[in-house]
C-alpha cells in the first residue's frame, strides 16, 4: 500500500511536470522567450525593407491586388519598430505614404499634401488593418503564458508540434486586446495566431506559412489573414525582396513624410 | 479503487502530453483560398512573379476626372437675398486633366510639379476658352537635400498646417487660394488648392523639426500672367497677395506626442499656433488646434476696401458702426476620432471662431440683405460670406462638425462619406453623403448630395441651395 501510494505520487509528479511542459528537460525557455525567439524570425533585428503584395481574396476569388515596400527599424530605446510604409501600386494610391512610431500612425497623401493622424483599427489596404502590416514585436506588446502545447496544422495541411501561447495586451494602444498562438516548438517558428477585440470578438486568424532563408534567417514569407467576422475575406501578404538599410532616426515623424522617397 | 486512481492518473498523463488540437483549430484551414504548397514555393505563379518583382514609384502620374454638379434652388420669392437670375446656375460641370510629377535631376536635387487643366461648362453660359479653360499650377518647385536631415525648397509649394478636419485655424496659407467648390468636405477642399511661391528651409532630428517658411506679396493684378486672366495665369493674386513669414517647431515629449507651435507673421501681424493630438486607444484619438493672432472680425475686414475708399454704404456703416480695427483673437478646433469594429471612423469636432459673426451681428446682416434688391448693398453683404468662404472659417462663432467614413461599405470598394456642419447659435446645418465606388482599381465613380436646412434667417438656411447633387468619375492612368 505504502509502495503503491508512492507510485501514485510519483505519477501525479509526472503528470503535474507534462502539465506544465515549460519546466520540461528539453523545453527550458519560458514563454516570453519563445516569444521573442519567434519575433526575430518573423521580422529581422536589423533596419531593413520588404516589399508586400496583398492579395484580397473573396468567396475564394482574388478582388484585389496592393503592393507596399515597408522600411523598418527598432527602436534602440524601447525595441519596438518603427515602419514606414510607401504604397507602389494600384498606381491611384502610389506615392501615398504612412509612418508608424510607436503608437502614432500618420498617412501622408501627395496629391492632397497633408498628413491626416489614424488609429491602429483603421483599414487602408483590404481586411488588413494598420496594426497588421506595420511591423511589431509581441514580446513587447503582449504579457504571455503558456496555455498548451498541442499539434495543429499549418496553412500546407502539415501537422507542426506546437505552443499554444495566450496573449493579453500591456495597453489599450495595441491592435488587438489579445491572441492565442501557436509557434513551433524547436525552431520557434509561428504557424497560426488568431487575435481578439477587447470584448473577446475574433477580429482575425492569420497563419504564416513559406518559410524562406531571408537576411540569414528562415522567415515566413506569407501571411495569411483570415477576417474573424466574415472568413470568406481572406488577405495574402506575400514579402520579398528583404533588404538591409540604412535609415537616419530622424525620418521616422511626420515631417518627413514629403520628403521619403524610398 | 485503487485501480481506478491510478487509471485517472494515467489518463492525466495522457491527456497532459502534448496533444494533437481538439477544439476545432484545423477547422479554420478551411477558410483559406487555394494556396501553394512549401514545395511550390520556388516556382510559385498568381502573384508570386509580381510579389518577387521590384516595383519602383513611377515620376509621372496622370488623372482625369469629370464632376457634373446639379443644384436645387430656393424659389425666387423665397430667397433671402435676391441676386439676378443670371447670378444662379442651376448645373454646372468641370472637366480635368491633372499631372503630378517628381523628377530626380540629380542625387539630391529634384523637380516637383502638379498641374491641373480645367474647363468649366456651367447653365446661362456659353463656354469661351478664355475665360472657361484655365491651367492651375498647383506646384512647381526644386527641392534641394543638403544631407539627410537638412532640406531647401524653392518655387511654388502648397503648405499645409492643421491636424483637425473641419477647420483648420493654424492652416495659414489657405486664404483664397481654393480652386474650385464642388464639396463642403472641408479635408477635400484642401486637395484642390494652389500653392504659394516661396522659399522653405527644414531641419529635422530625432523626434522633431524646425521649419523656417519666407513667402513673399507678389502684387500686380493687371499682368495676365501673374492673374488668371489668361488660360495659363500663375493666380499669385490669390496666392501671394501678402507677405507671410512662418516658423514651425515640432518635438516629442513622450511616447507619440509631439505638440507643434507655430508663429506666423502675415503682413507684421503676429499669430501662435499649436496643433497637439494624442492616441487614447487604439480606436480612439483626440485633437486640437489653436489660433491667436492680429487680425480684423469678419464683418471689419469684408468691409474694410468700402470704408477705406468711402464706399461703403450709409446703411450698413449705420448698423455695424465703425471699424472696430485689429485685435488678437482666437480660433479652435476640437475633436476625437473613433473607428469602430467595422472600420467606420467617426470625427466629431467643435469649432470656435472669435471673428466669426456674433447673434446681433448675423441678426442686423440678415436684416440689412432680406428683400433688397439693390445689388451694392447685396454685395457688400455678401462679401462677409464670400470672406469667410475663402478664409475657411465658419460666418458664425460656435459650429459643430461631424465627419463620417465608411470603407467597404457593405460591399468591397464601396465607400461611404458623411458630414454634418451644424451652426450651433441657430442650428442650420449642412448634410453631406458621398457614395463612391472603385472599379479596376484605378477609376472612382461618386455621387454627392447636400441638403442645406434651416429658418430663412439663419446661416444656412439663408443660403440659395437647397439641395445639391454632384457625380464624379475619375481615373488614374
Amino acid at each position: 500500500m505504502k509502495i503503491q501510494f508512492k507510485k501514485i505520487i510519483l505519477t501525479m509528479l509526472i503528470s503535474f511536470l507534462a502539465l506544465s511542459s515549460f519546466a520540461q528537460a528539453d523545453t527550458p525557455l519560458s514563454a516570453k522567450q519563445v516569444l521573442e525567439r519567434s519575433d526575430k524570425l518573423r521580422n529581422p533585428s536589423q533596419p531593413f525593407s520588404t516589399q508586400i503584395t496583398l492579395i484580397e481574396y473573396n468567396k475564394g476569388q482574388v478582388v484585389n491586388r496592393s503592393v507596399i515596400k515597408v522600411h523598418s527599424k527598432a527602436n534602440a530605446n524601447n525595441g519596438q519598430y518603427r515602419s514606414l510604409v510607401q504604397f507602389l501600386r494600384p498606381q491611384r494610391d502610389s506615392g501615398k505614404l504612412m509612418l508608424q512610431n510607436g503608437n502614432e500612425i500618420w498617412f501622408y497623401d501627395p496629391s492632397a499634401k497633408n498628413s491626416i493622424r489614424l488609429s491602429a483599427q483603421q483599414r487602408l489596404m483590404g481586411q488588413a488593418s494598420n496594426g497588421d502590416v506595420m511591423t511589431s514585436n509581441f514580446a513587447l506588446d503582449y504579457h504571455v503564458k503558456l496555455q498548451a502545447e498541442e499539434t495543429i496544422k499549418d496553412a500546407t495541411k502539415k501537422p507542426r508540434s506546437t505552443y499554444h501561447l495566450k496573449m493579453t495586451a500591456k495597453t489599450k494602444s495595441v491592435t488587438y486586446a489579445s491572441a492565442d498562438y501557436w509557434v513551433e516548438k524547436g525552431t520557434n517558428r509561428p504557424v497560426k495566431a488568431k487575435f481578439y477585440s477587447s470584448s473577446k470578438r475574433l477580429m482575425k486568424i492569420v497563419y504564416y506559412t513559406k518559410f524562406q532563408n531571408q537576411l540569414g534567417q528562415m522567415r515566413p514569407t506569407q501571411v495569411l489573414i483570415i477576417d474573424g467576422v466574415d472568413t470568406s475575406k481572406v488577405t495574402r501578404m506575400q514579402m520579398s525582396n528583404y533588404r538591409n538599410i540604412t535609415i537616419p532616426e530622424a525620418w521616422f515623424q511626420r515631417n518627413y513624410l514629403p520628403r521619403f522617397k524610398g | 479503487m485503487k485501480i481506478k486512481l491510478q487509471s485517472l492518473v494515467v489518463a492525466s498523463i495522457v491527456f497532459a502530453s502534448p496533444v494533437w488540437a481538439t477544439n476545432g483549430e484545423d477547422d479554420d484551414l478551411g477558410f483559406l483560398p487555394p494556396i501553394e504548397t512549401e514545395s511550390e514555393v520556388s516556382s510559385n505563379k498568381a502573384g508570386g512573379e509580381e510579389a518577387l518583382k521590384t516595383i519602383k514609384k513611377k515620376p509621372f502620374k496622370f488623372t482625369i476626372d469629370n464632376t457634373t454638379q446639379i443644384s436645387h434652388l430656393i424659389d425666387t420669392a423665397d430667397r433671402v437675398f435676391k441676386l439676378p437670375e443670371t447670378e444662379h446656375a442651376g448645373w454646372s460641370n468641370l472637366s480635368r486633366l491633372g499631372l503630378q510629377s517628381d523628377s530626380a535631376l540629380s542625387q539630391t536635387i529634384s523637380l516637383k510639379t502638379d498641374l491641373l487643366l480645367n474647363a468649366y461648362t456651367r447653365e446661362n453660359e456659353s463656354f469661351h476658352s478664355s475665360a472657361d479653360l484655365r491651367l492651375d499650377i498647383k506646384e512647381t518647385y526644386l527641392s534641394w537635400q543638403k544631407t539627410p536631415t537638412i532640406f531647401f525648397d524653392m518655387g511654388r509649394i502648397n503648405i499645409k498646417n492643421g491636424v483637425a478636419t473641419g477647420f483648420n485655424p493654424t492652416d495659414y496659407f489657405k486664404v483664397g487660394t481654393v480652386l474650385d467648390r464642388n464639396t463642403e468636405d472641408v479635408s477635400q477642399l484642401r486637395d484642390a488648392r494652389i500653392g504659394a511661391a516661396l522659399v522653405q528651409g527644414q531641419k529635422l532630428w530625432e523626434g522633431g523639426s524646425a521649419t523656417l517658411i519666407a513667402s513673399p506679396k507678389i502684387s500686380s493684378k493687371d499682368n495676365n500672367w501673374t492673374t488668371d486672366k489668361n488660360i495659363v495665369g500663375l493666380n499669385l493674386h490669390k496666392s501671394n497677395d501678402r507677405s507671410r513669414a512662418l516658423l514651425k517647431l515640432t518635438h516629442e515629449l513622450n511616447d507619440g506626442f509631439s505638440p507643434e507651435f507655430i508663429y506666423y507673421n502675415e503682413s507684421g501681424k503676429h499669430n501662435l499656433g499649436l496643433n497637439i493630438s494624442k492616441v487614447i486607444t487604439k480606436k480612439l484619438f483626440a485633437y486640437a488646434e489653436w489660433n491667436i493672432g492680429q487680425r480684423r472680425k469678419l464683418i471689419d475686414e469684408a468691409f474694410l476696401d468700402a470704408r477705406e475708399s468711402k464706399q461703403l454704404l450709409p446703411v450698413i456703416q449705420q448698423k455695424f458702426g465703425s471699424d472696430k480695427g485689429e485685435r488678437y483673437l482666437q480660433q479652435t478646433a476640437v475633436g476625437a476620432s473613433y473607428t469602430s469594429l467595422f472600420d467606420v471612423t467617426t470625427k466629431l469636432e467643435y469649432h470656435y471662431n472669435e471673428a466669426g459673426l456674433s447673434k446681433s451681428d448675423f441678426k442686423a446682416w440678415f436684416d440689412l440683405g432680406v428683400n433688397t434688391k439693390d445689388p451694392a448693398r447685396l454685395g457688400q453683404l455678401l462679401s462677409v460670406r464670400g470672406l469667410a468662404q475663402a478664409r475657411g472659417e465658419a460666418l458664425g462663432k460656435h459650429r459643430l462638425f461631424l465627419h463620417s467614413t465608411w470603407n467597404d461599405a457593405g460591399f468591397d470598394d464601396l465607400d461611404l462619406t458623411g458630414l454634418l456642419i451644424a451652426d450651433l447659435s441657430d442650428t442650420s446645418n449642412l448634410v453631406q453623403v458621398k457614395a463612391s465606388y472603385t472599379h479596376d482599381k484605378n477609376t472612382e465613380i461618386s455621387l454627392q448630395f447636400a441638403k442645406f436646412s434651416g429658418e430663412a434667417d439663419s446661416v444656412y438656411g439663408s443660403l440659395d441651395q437647397e439641395n445639391t447633387v454632384s457625380i464624379g468619375l475619375k481615373h488614374d492612368f
